[in-house]
């Protein structure tokens, strides 16, 4: 089981998904986090552009940040599959291709929100895709999560 | 966190409302990285963690996964 991720590691994915010019975002508990909601989460979650430039910089990037990639679990990335769970690396991550009550990443891509340098979906975007996953612990998580929502919202 | 009255309603009571606003104050105040360290926290999960690479082909497919194969305490079904 791979440690907790940590402030170091977001730092490592940031870096290298920079250097591959990955298009991603964070999303769910992860990017709340980010965007400052006091909460507990396990690993972080990614939504990454599905294009095939893009899916072949994710493989490369993750191939630098020491995920063991197999030839198929390789293909299965740069097909875009619409949801992966990698805890074959040094942190468990989540790549999302195609996240429940988002239509387009363009749209998320255009409303996110930078958090040192961390691109961070708007936490608009992180309750709808919460909201309409529906699950029993996202509709337990939900009313927090609006109002930190609101509250982020009146800080701006 | 939630509570019965919550549970119930969907609604937080003011006071509970209060609490949060207070937690997100307090949050606000924490560096970045103060902050995911105390976010980020590993414990096992069944199932979910006992393969190295998961892949579906859509969401929806996901989800019946969660449902037909996550115990139910987990959170991941819908119902």
């Amino acid at each position: 089981m791979a440690d907790a991720f940590d402030y170091r590691q977001a730092e490592e994915i940031r870096d290298a998904f920079e250097r591959r010019g990955v298009r991603y975002l964070f999303i769910g508990k992860s990017g709340a986090i980010l965007l400052g909601f006091p909460d507990t989460t396990q690993d972080a979650d990614l939504f990454v552009e599905r294009s095939p430039q893009n899916c072949e910089a994710l493989v490369s990037a993750l191939r630098d940040l020491d995920f063991a990639l197999s030839d198929e679990q390789e293909r299965e990335i740069l097909r875009g599959k619409d949801f992966i769970q990698l805890k074959n690396g040094p942190f468990d991550l989540d790549l999302v291709f195609a996240p429940d009550g988002i239509e387009h990443f363009d749209d998320a891509w255009r409303r996110r929100i930078d958090v040192e340098g961390f691109p961070v979906c708007h936490p608009d975007d992180i309750v709808a895709s919460k909201a309409a996953a529906n699950r029993v612990k996202d509709r337990e998580s939900l009313p927090r999560l609006r109002a930190f929502r609101d509250y982020w919202k009146s800080r701006r | 966190m939630p509570n019965q009255a919550l549970e119930e309603s969907g609604t937080p009571s003011s006071r509970q409302h209060d609490e949060w606003i207070a937690e997100f104050e307090a949050a606000a105040r924490r560096p970045l990285q103060q902050r995911m360290r105390y976010a980020f926290i590993r414990t096992y999960k069944p199932v979910l963690d006992d393969e190295p690479f998961r892949a579906f082909e859509t969401m929806a497919e996901y989800r019946v996964w969660c449902e037909e194969n996550l115990p139910s305490w987990l959170g991941y079904g819908r119902s």
